[in-house]
């Protein structure tokens, strides 16, 4: 039983601290600056594959740096060129144009890459055990993800709340016209922001490349979830975002390491049903089974009994 | 520019303006109802599909072009529609009796989950509507003994009072008279109380507050509404594909319905059907177009979703009034010939709009 604590509480904390990586750049983009950004995962896509290439000819470390910032401008650019156009109509527009961008990407990177999966591998430096529990190895690399998903959020944090150029974001956000006429160029500072928040999802991309596999449907899988985070967090808040990864990785991890069913809850209560009632089916399903709705479920309780979101302070 | 002089009020609520519509329309019902004649099964199928997309859309564009309620939800919706469809066909109930079922139970869960939408606005409510479709996803998955989960389930084939709707005709025949009995049913609605009631909201929640509507049962009915028509169509699909599977209700799905209201052009009842026929006309123009396409880009994998993406991003980017906005510029161009001013539609409000740009 310590076991499956220890290990599914290490596991729910890298595949938490995953998605923090992933979701601080849309907590920039989306809880801050307002703009939805479903393509925010094909970015984080795009980030895995540019490393991949890297990594081919320079090896795992350049492509650690050249491909967030690849990801970044090509960010900047289709906030210049698009979003800021499809912004003035409206939540839908924006919505349909990123989804229509990430099929875009979708079809890009099979176009580019092939639809196989690559063959994208972590360093050789980072290969080896770094603790042994149980007879089970921690990988390094696991540590290096944890490493540098903390090593975000600190930074993140220190860069919003502490600097001039963070100050200037915030007020730019709530107060464009005002910070305009303070002599700001305020559609350049959404355009940088906007570019560093999909290089973070860069970022993610090239850390979670090798340990999820890089292939043409990764965006996919966590495209919706990172929005779920954002939300559950709270808008406009980081540590929101924070804390909504861990406990969205603690309960998957969970989810998947415990063998319950909601029958087993009932039985608890010496209530229980024959097998033939046309319900059964949904009470015999077992915690792993129902592990990938837990999230949303979590969301949709979340928004019923506090719509801020757990550290949110305004609505939308 | 043609002034129509109204006399009475009578004119003032007709639907139709003045007699040049009433032509209009007809020449084009004419030509619908003539349609079978010429063309083959496949494509007459391909029209049932845009008239099956055309419901949903009305119910769809009732929720976000009128009451300003975003949701990244129909696919469920119509997913709830057409397994409660075949089930009750299943279970020996007749055509009618099922589809009215069908469509009363969708409203249902579509009033139900309006409830707390009230609560959220925006955002919030895209989220929690996609948070939604995925829940409904799983359990159609999951509930094996009613829906198959994966191995999916046949339906029955159409048939009311012993007439067979199985052939491609007549099954484009039943999907327009419910296609039109919808369109009338949305324009009433429309300038009727509750219609009102949710223009007023989309315009201005307070507003619409202090002149007395009731938020949380209108923003309720319109989901309800919504539902319902989503419900209809729901059935009809199931009939049109024939056999149910999880992956016909896909966020995908959801997506496809928001970009055809959109396309079309948000907030006109006209733009659902132009957004329809593109919607369901695309993927053929893809389908001619790759075959005349050299072979290295023609069989490319996903080329579909990519062209897709592509002409959708373009769209908003360059015609974000949609199908329906473009063809009211090129008339008005005409109508006012040397003076059309661009300007005209700068100032235009925009709905559901974001903080940022006030």
């Amino acid at each position: 039983m310590v076991e499956i604590v220890i290990f599914s509480t290490l596991n729910g904390l890298v595949t938490g601290l995953l998605l923090f990586m992933l979701a601080s750049g849309l907590t920039l983009i989306f809880s801050m600056m307002g703009i939805l950004n479903f393509a925010h995962a094909s970015f984080y896509m795009l980030g895995a594959y540019f490393a991949y290439s890297v990594s081919l000819f320079l090896g795992f470390w350049p492509g650690l740096i050249v491909a967030p910032l690849l990801v970044g401008v090509l960010g900047a650019l289709v906030e210049r060129y698009g979003l800021r156009y499809v912004h003035k109509s409206g939540h839908v527009a924006e919505l349909v144009f990123t989804f229509g961008l990430a099929f875009f990407i979708e079809e890009l990177v099979q176009f580019a890459w092939g639809k196989e999966t690559k063959n994208y591998q972590q360093p050789e430096i980072l290969d080896f055990p770094l603790f042994t529990l149980f007879g089970q190895n921690f990988p390094a690399y696991k540590g290096f993800m944890i490493f540098i998903s903390i090593a975000i959020f600190i930074g993140l944090y220190q860069v919003i709340t502490r600097t001039r150029i963070g100050l200037i974001i915030q007020a730019a956000i709530s107060h464009p016209n005002a910070v305009s006429s303070l002599g700001h160029n305020v559609p350049l500072i959404f355009m940088g922001a906007f570019g560093v928040g999909t290089a973070l999802a860069g970022v993610a991309g090239v850390i979670a490349g090798p340990v999820l596999t890089t292939f043409p449907g990764m965006a996919l899988v966590l495209g919706s979830i990172v929005f779920v985070i954002v939300v559950v967090g709270g808008l406009g808040s980081l540590t929101g975002a924070l804390i909504a990864s861990l406990l969205i990785g603690l309960l998957q991890s969970y989810a998947i390491a415990l063998e319950f069913a909601v029958n087993d809850l009932l039985a608890l209560f010496d209530i229980s049903f024959d097998a033939d009632h046309f319900l059964n089916d949904l009470w015999t399903l077992s915690l792993p089974q129902i592990a990938p709705v837990l999230p949303y479920l979590l969301l949709v309780l979340i928004l019923i009994f506090r719509p801020t979101g757990l550290l949110g302070k305004r609505e939308t | 520019m043609y002034f129509i002089k109204k006399t009475s009020y009578q004119q003032d609520i007709d639907h139709f303006k003045h007699n040049g519509q009433r032509f209009w329309y007809g020449l084009l019902l004419l030509t619908i109802l003539l349609t079978p004649t010429t063309l083959s099964d496949f494509y007459l199928g391909e029209l049932s599909f845009v008239f099956i997309y055309a419901i949903v859309g009305i119910g769809l564009m009732l929720l976000v072009g009128y009451t300003g309620l975003v949701s990244l939800g129909h696919a469920a919706f119509l997913a709830i529609g057409a397994y409660t469809h075949a089930v009750m066909l299943a279970a020996g109930l007749p055509f009618l009796a099922s589809i009215l079922i069908a469509t009363s139970f969708t409203a249902l869960v579509g009033g139900i989950v309006g409830i707390p939408a009230l609560r959220m606005t925006g955002i919030y409510l895209a989220v929690a509507t996609l948070a939604f479709a995925i829940i409904v996803e799983q359990i159609i998955t999951h509930w094996e003994s009613v829906t198959g989960g994966f191995r999916g389930m046949a339906v029955a084939d159409a048939e009311i009072f012993g007439v067979s709707f199985v052939d491609a005709t007549s099954y484009y025949y039943l999907c327009l008279v419910i296609l039109i009995a919808c369109i009338l049913l949305a324009l009433n609605l429309l300038r009727s109380p509750s219609g009102r009631a949710m223009i007023a909201i989309r315009d201005s929640e307070i507003s619409a507050q202090s002149m007395g509507i009731n938020l949380l049962r209108t923003k309720s009915i319109a989901f309800a509404i919504s539902a319902g028509f989503t419900g209809v169509a729901g059935a009809l699909f199931s009939h049109r594909i024939g056999y149910l599977a999880p992956d016909s209700f896909t966020l995908l799905t959801s997506i496809q319905l928001l970009l055809m209201v959109v396309v079309g052009g948000l907030g006109s009842l006209q733009g659902v059907i132009y957004g329809a026929i593109f919607i369901g006309m695309l993927p053929q123009a893809i389908a001619v177009m790759k075959d005349t396409l050299p072979a290295v880009i023609g069989q490319l994998p996903g080329l579909e979703p990519g062209i897709f993406g592509l002409v959708l991003v373009l769209f908003l980017i360059y015609e974000p009034l949609g199908i329906h906005g473009r063809w009211q510029k090129i008339r008005r161009y005409f109508e006012e010939f040397p003076l059309y001013r661009k300007a005209t539609y700068k100032r235009q409000r925009s709905y559901l709009r974001t903080e940022r740009v006030r």
